[in-house]
């Protein structure tokens, strides 16, 4: 059975509500948490997600004068908004205590 | 000449140690988006920006090498003690148990003088609080003492009768240099300061530093060369006797001759080293101080080469 981390939850809470593109990068992900992922972890965070099959990414399409690594997006997959849905209703029966 | 882009050399040094996929999905997104945020500071002209990107930039990036590392080295570990029928994690096993038994062997005889028996039985000459500081205090010393031999026997007890792998030669080999480094610095600083409390505990006074109480700079220091080199010589006691008896396991394939031949030599090498001293005029008239204190290791070094030798040939 799948399980989900906070950080994990909180992910796929920030790529949900992306907008309209749906995909945001990984330091866009640590901004929009207002501290609660940071740097470091963020992006081994992500790795372990898509192995997981809750977020899919791939490289951004940069201009081509733009030079350096090309920086990669990620997208909550489908399984990623089951697995969501799934633990934001435990949570919701669950005792405060118990979350 | 063109100026590198941040993460440039961070990357080049990354690509050393993490696999490809480690490098598509964790180094390369942080440094991507480390130098996007850095161009972006320099199109806008923020020079204090700039600074701060790179550093919070290079010290995200070690961040993420560290939580990879930790992660992969918890599998990597299991795999290794897991490999060859747990070889590795049974001579660690082993070898704990053999070094707390030989350890409270070494420990027993000091402390049986704090203990009495009269008609009434048992009674300690001493608090109990006290008889449990004496006892904290012999213990950096027995296990000094003991790990060598604790060691060995533990190879013996986890790897006779069966057939040693080349793998399992090297995770013997790591561990008994991790025993050796633990042996010289608790022989070096950690024993001398444990013998001189405990030295002062037992007399109750305020006593003078001898030869065991002195660390291996104040050894060194007074020219006392013997002890020096005994002391350096028991360091590589674990890796020397570790390595015999792994050769005698190797080599005899009886697991109770193994045994045998094992104790048997360890039981040699605990005489050279802790049986009745030889004169010491003896000892500065026929060899060196150097020569003195290393010829147990010399000889078991030599067995073990020729063990070796004779299971290829």
């Amino acid at each position: 059975m799948p399980t989900l981390p906070g950080k994990e939850a909180l992910i796929i809470e920030l790529l949900a509500g992306a907008g309209g593109r749906g995909e945001r990068f990984g330091l866009e992900l640590v901004t929009a948490s207002k501290g609660r992922l940071k740097r470091g972890t963020v992006y081994v965070t992500l790795g372990r997600m898509e192995e997981k099959g809750f977020v899919t990414s791939r490289l951004e399409d940069a201009p081509p004068d733009a030079g350096g690594l090309p920086r990669r997006v990620y997208q909550v997959t489908a399984l990623g908004r089951r697995v969501y849905e799934a633990w934001s209703h435990v949570a919701r029966l669950l005792p405060e205590f118990a979350r | 000449m063109t100026r590198r882009r941040p993460g440039e050399r961070l990357r080049g040094l990354a690509s050393r140690f993490c696999s490809d996929a480690a490098m598509a999905r964790l180094i390369d997104p942080a440094l991507a988006d480390l130098q996007s945020e850095y161009a972006d500071a320099v199109r806008r002209g923020q020079s204090g920006r700039r600074r701060f990107v790179r550093v919070a930039g290079t010290l995200a990036f070690w961040k993420v090498i560290s939580v990879h590392a930790a992660a992969r080295a918890v599998p990597n570990a299991r795999e290794w003690a897991a490999a060859d029928d747990h070889a590795a994690r049974r001579t660690i096993a082993f070898a704990i148990r053999s070094i707390a038994v030989t350890s409270l062997l070494f420990g027993y005889y000091p402390l049986s003088y704090f203990i009495k028996r009269d008609h009434l039985g048992y009674y300690a000459t001493v608090t109990g609080h006290d008889l449990a500081r004496l006892a904290l205090y012999l213990l950096p010393s027995a296990l000094a003492v003991s790990s060598p031999l604790g060691f060995a026997g533990g190879v013996l007890f986890a790897l006779r009768g069966r057939t040693p792998t080349r793998r399992v030669r090297h995770a013997v080999l790591a561990i008994a240099t991790v025993y050796s480094v633990l042996v010289l610095i608790a022989v070096a600083w950690v024993v001398p300061e444990s013998n001189h409390a405990f030295g002062q505990l037992a007399f109750g006074r305020r006593i003078p530093r001898g030869t065991y109480e002195m660390t291996l700079s104040e050894l060194w220091a007074t020219g006392r060369w013997l002890d020096v080199h005994q002391r350096l010589a028991l360091s590589f006691g674990p890796a020397i006797l570790g390595l015999f008896a792994f050769s005698v396991c190797a080599v005899v394939k009886n697991r109770s001759r193994a045994l045998v031949l094992g104790l048997a030599g360890l039981l040699a090498y605990a005489t050279q080293y802790w049986g009745p001293p030889a004169p010491a005029p003896a000892v500065a008239q026929s060899v060196s101080a150097i020569l003195a204190a290393w010829t147990p290791n010399l000889i078991f070094a030599a067995a073990t080469a020729a063990i070796l030798k004779s299971s290829h040939s």
